[in-house]
């Protein structure tokens, strides 16, 4: 799951995936506008198949809150 | 007061690494915490534009360190000077005012409708169905509810779904060879300065 979340910013943004980490932030580290952000999450709805609604985009501001929202969904899909 | 630089792949390592060293610390750590050199070109000259503008209309030449609010949006400690800034890969765009104001600049990149489902009200949806240019009309769109949301001081946490756009003044640009659209937010029945209106392009 984090490999899979690195690779997708290290693609979008053109960051090479070892300057990124799981406390990394989005805007303040890898350079995403919010106009990116939204675009990222796109991707990480379709990566994951995953719906994530546009209130909660504001809370994803590191690799680690991303990557635990996509888990908490994807258990939720589970049960 | 409105300041834009637009010619970014002119902002030279020399002039970037001069413009750094020149920063006051806090500034200098935040823009060296990006990974990426044209990210934190493009932080620095923010900053460079800022302290053009405060310098010109207000004769400050130290900038106080931001303080920011619960969203992030950040201000100038115990003046009552408003600022926004805003930077895509083309352009660095800065707004100074004695009133609340907010900007944002965006590159025009191809539509894509994962996102404005994501942002647009089902009117603004029908309205870029039917758009011949839907690229450029989009990327207006999405503009226009950034700079709304950075003059209500709120950032992502907007949903943009919910701004009424038509309530506010805006004004709108794009680009000459259409790379961006600029688009700045005076609020609600604001008082708008004649300086406010007036775009001073930088270069260098």
């Amino acid at each position: 799951m984090l490999d899979k979340v690195i690779s997708i910013i290290s693609e979008y943004q053109g960051v090479s995936k070892e300057e990124i980490h799981v406390d990394s932030h989005l805007v303040n580290d890898l350079g995403f506008t919010s106009f990116d952000v939204a675009e990222l999450v796109g991707q990480f709805e379709e990566a994951f198949d995953i719906d994530i609604p546009d209130r909660k985009i504001r809370d994803l501001k590191t690799i680690a809150d991303i990557v635990r929202y996509i888990e908490i969904k994807k258990s939720e899909k589970e049960q | 007061m409105i300041y834009i630089c637009d010619n970014l792949l002119d902002y030279s390592d020399e002039l970037y690494l001069k413009h750094l060293f020149s920063l006051p610390a806090w500034r200098r750590e935040k823009a060296l915490q990006y990974k990426k050199l044209e990210d934190r070109k493009r932080s620095v000259l923010a900053f460079v534009l800022l302290q053009h503008a405060l310098r010109e209309k207000y004769g400050i030449t130290e900038v106080p360190e931001f303080v920011y609010n619960e969203f992030g949006k950040p201000s100038l400690s115990n003046l009552p000077i408003h600022f926004s800034l805003s930077h895509c890969k083309t352009a660095v765009a800065c707004a100074v005012s004695d009133y609340n104001i907010g900007i944002d600049v965006e590159n025009i990149v191809p539509y894509n409708p994962n996102v404005a489902r994501k942002v647009c009200t089902a009117t603004e949806l029908k309205m870029l169905e039917r758009s011949e240019n839907k690229d450029v009309d989009f990327i207006k769109l999405w503009t226009i509810k950034e700079a709304i949301s950075k003059y209500e001081g709120k950032g992502l946490s907007l949903s943009f779904c919910s701004i009424d756009t038509g309530k506010y003044v805006l004004r709108l640009d794009i680009n000459d060879n259409k790379q961006f659209v600029m688009t700045i937010c005076y609020g609600v029945k604001p008082n708008v300065l004649q300086e406010d209106i007036k775009i001073n392009k930088i270069t260098f």
